[in-house]
């Protein structure tokens, strides 16, 4: 049984792990955000060439984790806290994007008003 | 590119055991992978001609672009020198790179190095060919 999920996991956080070089590679992700992608895959990858260590020894001992749908939680709990951290970066993101927007039409017009008046200036006399 | 470096000819430039750990480290892989030993990897002292800097605006990379540069203009068959420069340790203010950072440094600039060497080479914009 727990060879199945051993195998899975294994084989997902391979993948995980090499499309994230790929998309590195292809200059779509920051190594910024890479490095957390990066760790992911390898903790859960170490999790499933030897679950039982986690599962059994003193690891559990300190945490309470005797089986694996605990884990799964807890796997679940730290995706749900990348998704929410990742939310927090977007919103900043978009204030400043904003607040640039507005910087720039205020300079904008600035620009504008102070060619009209010198075209004005030299045009009058 | 010329790349002035704290390392070459007599210098009386020193830095701390981390910092020069570090350096030593990068120095060591860029050196591998570029088959010239580079000294200097992460000295920001440099000055380039119009081949290189053509290259420079079609691919530049970000977040401590130093050492990674090094390994591009390689890649893409320029002549790296180093030259020796003077320099004096600082008198003022603090460096930017704190002891978390640092590491950070290492990690992203080692993983970025290592990314590179599986990438394409970038295209020249205005020739519209790789470099």
């Amino acid at each position: 049984m727990l060879i199945n999920i051993q195998i899975i996991i294994g084989l997902l956080s391979i993948s995980l792990l090499l499309f994230t070089l790929e998309l590195i590679r292809k200059k779509r992700l920051r190594e910024e955000y890479s490095i957390l992608w990066l760790s992911t895959g390898l903790a859960t990858l170490i999790f499933s060439l030897a679950p039982m260590f986690f599962l059994t020894n003193f690891f559990s001992r300190i945490t309470g984790l005797y089986y694996l749908s605990a884990a799964v939680l807890i796997i679940f709990l730290f995706l749900l806290l990348i998704v929410l951290h990742f939310s927090v970066v977007i919103s900043k993101l978009t204030d400043r994007n904003k607040e640039l927007a507005q910087r720039h039409a205020l300079l904008e017009l600035e620009l504008r008003e102070l060619k009209n008046r010198s075209l004005s200036s030299s045009a009058s006399p | 590119m010329v790349v002035g470096s704290r390392f070459v000819g007599e210098s009386k430039y020193r830095a701390s055991i981390m910092r020069r750990l570090g350096i030593s480290l990068l120095s060591g892989v860029i050196s591998i992978i570029n088959r010239q030993i580079i000294t200097d990897p992460t000295s920001g002292f440099r000055a380039v001609n119009r081949r290189a800097m053509e290259l420079f605006v079609a691919d530049y990379p970000q977040d401590y672009p130093e050492p990674e540069v090094l390994v591009l203009v390689g890649r893409c068959g320029l002549k790296i020198e180093e030259v020796a420069v003077r320099i004096d340790p600082r008198f003022y203010g603090e460096s930017s790179i704190t002891r978390i950072r640092s590491a950070y440094y290492m990690i992203k600039v080692l993983l970025a190095i290592f990314v590179d060497i599986f990438k394409r080479r970038p295209i020249l914009k205005e020739e519209g060919r790789t470099c």
